[in-house]
């Protein structure tokens, strides 16, 4: 039986795509058989950041219409065997997903799959209800800047009202200069604020751009500071107990100077 | 009346009013018992008496039994140490998160914080365990907030904003005369 789980946020361009892709590549890179379902109907780019937007041939609808079965619909990743993108489409309306339709959906994915991640709408917009409503466990994503954090906080107190009380966070684009200048929220006063247990800390790295915009994602080098953090995440998510990773603070002009 | 009688459950309660003194209340038990006839078909009923949580002395203790006795139409039962009924509190085991709103209508108890951006109408007691922030408009002079740890906290009394309050310490808060009470320690006002 697969865990499902949907990745939100409250703000929109905190980083849910890129944490569910890279959630998803760590775990089939463990040979994990993961499913992910972009959620974010309407603004669909898990494709795009996978490199896979040429060979989505069918959408959901299609499959709900019957022009194509479950099996040509999931998009087998080009590099990770055991990772399924199943693709959602701009033509797609709400009012055509038929609640019931997706259940039964998710109930055939939970067969074949050990998890699947549903990249889902900020919690505002349309479609986050019908996201939510697939799933049994949240990561909320937020960066640390007060207006993501309360929006979030907004969305917290949906997911928890929808039932979901599995709910972890994953603070993303955390930037260590910023930090030590005192320049955003820090973690403990996000974490104070959000009352939730945090899952990863993913550190704001200029590759993420790069990779998302190649269509590879980022952690599949398996190297560097971003590969570590997802892997971290991974480690949590699967239960373990591993630290956080630090960053070493850069040796500023200013900080040499002061020695 | 200085007495008065009310029937519950099995039991007779008999009442004296505060206002009087115990002897006061002894003197009026006695003329009603002469009036009455309590006893229906040899049966005596059972009562209770209610001085108002006042403790009686050896001396009137002692005149009540025998007045019992004498006029033998009800059977002592004891006494009732109070009559108000106990006021339950209603107990919130979660966190208040952005957005939401709520309206605090009998006493209760929030186990869990209070976010930014949540809009709290009090017309009762409010005792919160968590850290506080957010707006909270106290709608009479009976509502009452407490907590220990006051981040930014609106206060409106009605439609009026009256000021914010940050405090580290056991406050309780509370308006008097259109104005905001912010009273410190654990000593509740409404207690007094
Ligand atoms: N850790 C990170 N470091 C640097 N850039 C990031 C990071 N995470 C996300 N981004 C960038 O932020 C932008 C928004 O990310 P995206 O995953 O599309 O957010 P969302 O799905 O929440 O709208 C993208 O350009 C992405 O490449
Ligand atoms: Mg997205």
């Amino acid at each position: 039986m697969a865990r499902i789980i949907v990745v939100t946020s409250g703000k929109g361009g905190v980083g849910k795509s890129s944490v569910s892709v890279n959630v998803a590549s760590v775990l089939a890179l463990q040979k994990k058989r993961v499913c992910l379902i972009d959620g974010d109907f309407g603004l669909k780019n898990l494709d795009v950041m996978m490199g896979l937007e040429n060979r989505v041939l069918y959408d959901l609808k299609d499959l709900i219409d019957g022009k194509c079965s479950l099996e040509q619909l999931l998009i087998r990743d080009k590099r990770l065997s055991t990772l399924f993108l199943l693709p959602a489409c701009k033509s797609l309306e709400f009012k055509d997903l038929d609640t019931q339709y997706m259940e039964a959906l998710v109930k055939k994915l939970e067969q074949q799959f050990d998890y699947i991640l549903i990249d889902s709408p900020a919690g505002i917009e349309k479609g986050f209800q019908y996201a939510i409503h697939l799933a049994k466990e949240a990561l909320v994503v937020i960066t640390l800047d007060a207006s993501s954090v309360r929006d979030a906080d907004r969305v917290i107190g949906l997911l928890l009202k929808a039932g979901i009380h599995d709910l972890k966070l994953v603070v993303n684009r955390v930037d260590q200069d910023l930090l030590d200048r005192k320049q955003c929220l820090s973690i403990q006063e996000a974490l104070d604020i959000l009352a939730l247990p945090m899952i990863g800390i993913i550190y704001e790295d200029h590759s993420m751009i790069e990779a998302n915009n190649k269509g590879l994602p980022v952690v599949i080098q398996q190297k560097g500071l971003l590969y570590q953090c997802f892997e971290h995440l991974v480690s949590r998510l699967e239960g373990k107990d591993v630290p956080f990773i630090k960053m070493r603070k850069k040796h500023t002009l200013f900080s040499i100077f002061k020695v | 009346m200085n007495i008065s009688i009310k029937g519950k459950n099995d039991y007779l309660i008999v009442q004296v009013k505060k206002t009087i003194s115990i002897e006061e209340g002894l003197d009026a038990l006695e003329a009603l018992l002469d009036k009455m006839a309590l006893t229906s078909h040899g049966f005596y009923p059972k009562a209770l008496f209610d001085f108002d949580c006042r403790n009686l002395n050896q001396l009137q203790f002692k005149r009540l039994m025998k007045l019992i006795l004498e006029k033998k139409s009800l059977l002592f039962a004891g006494f009732v140490e109070s009559i108000e009924e106990k006021k339950e509190m209603t107990f919130v085991d979660r966190s208040i998160r952005n957005g939401e709103i709520l309206s605090i209508q009998e006493d209760t108890l929030i186990h869990g914080q209070i976010n930014p951006g949540t809009l709290i109408y009090v017309e009762d007691h409010l005792y919160i365990l968590g850290k506080i922030s957010g707006t909270f408009v106290l709608m009479n002079e009976h509502a009452t907030i407490s907590g220990s740890y006051f981040d930014h906290v609106a206060i409106y009394f009605k439609d009026q904003f009256l000021q914010e309050v940050t405090s580290f310490s056991q406050l309780n808060l509370y308006i008097e005369n259109g104005k905001l009470i912010q009273k410190q320690g654990g000593k509740e006002p409404w207690l007094e």
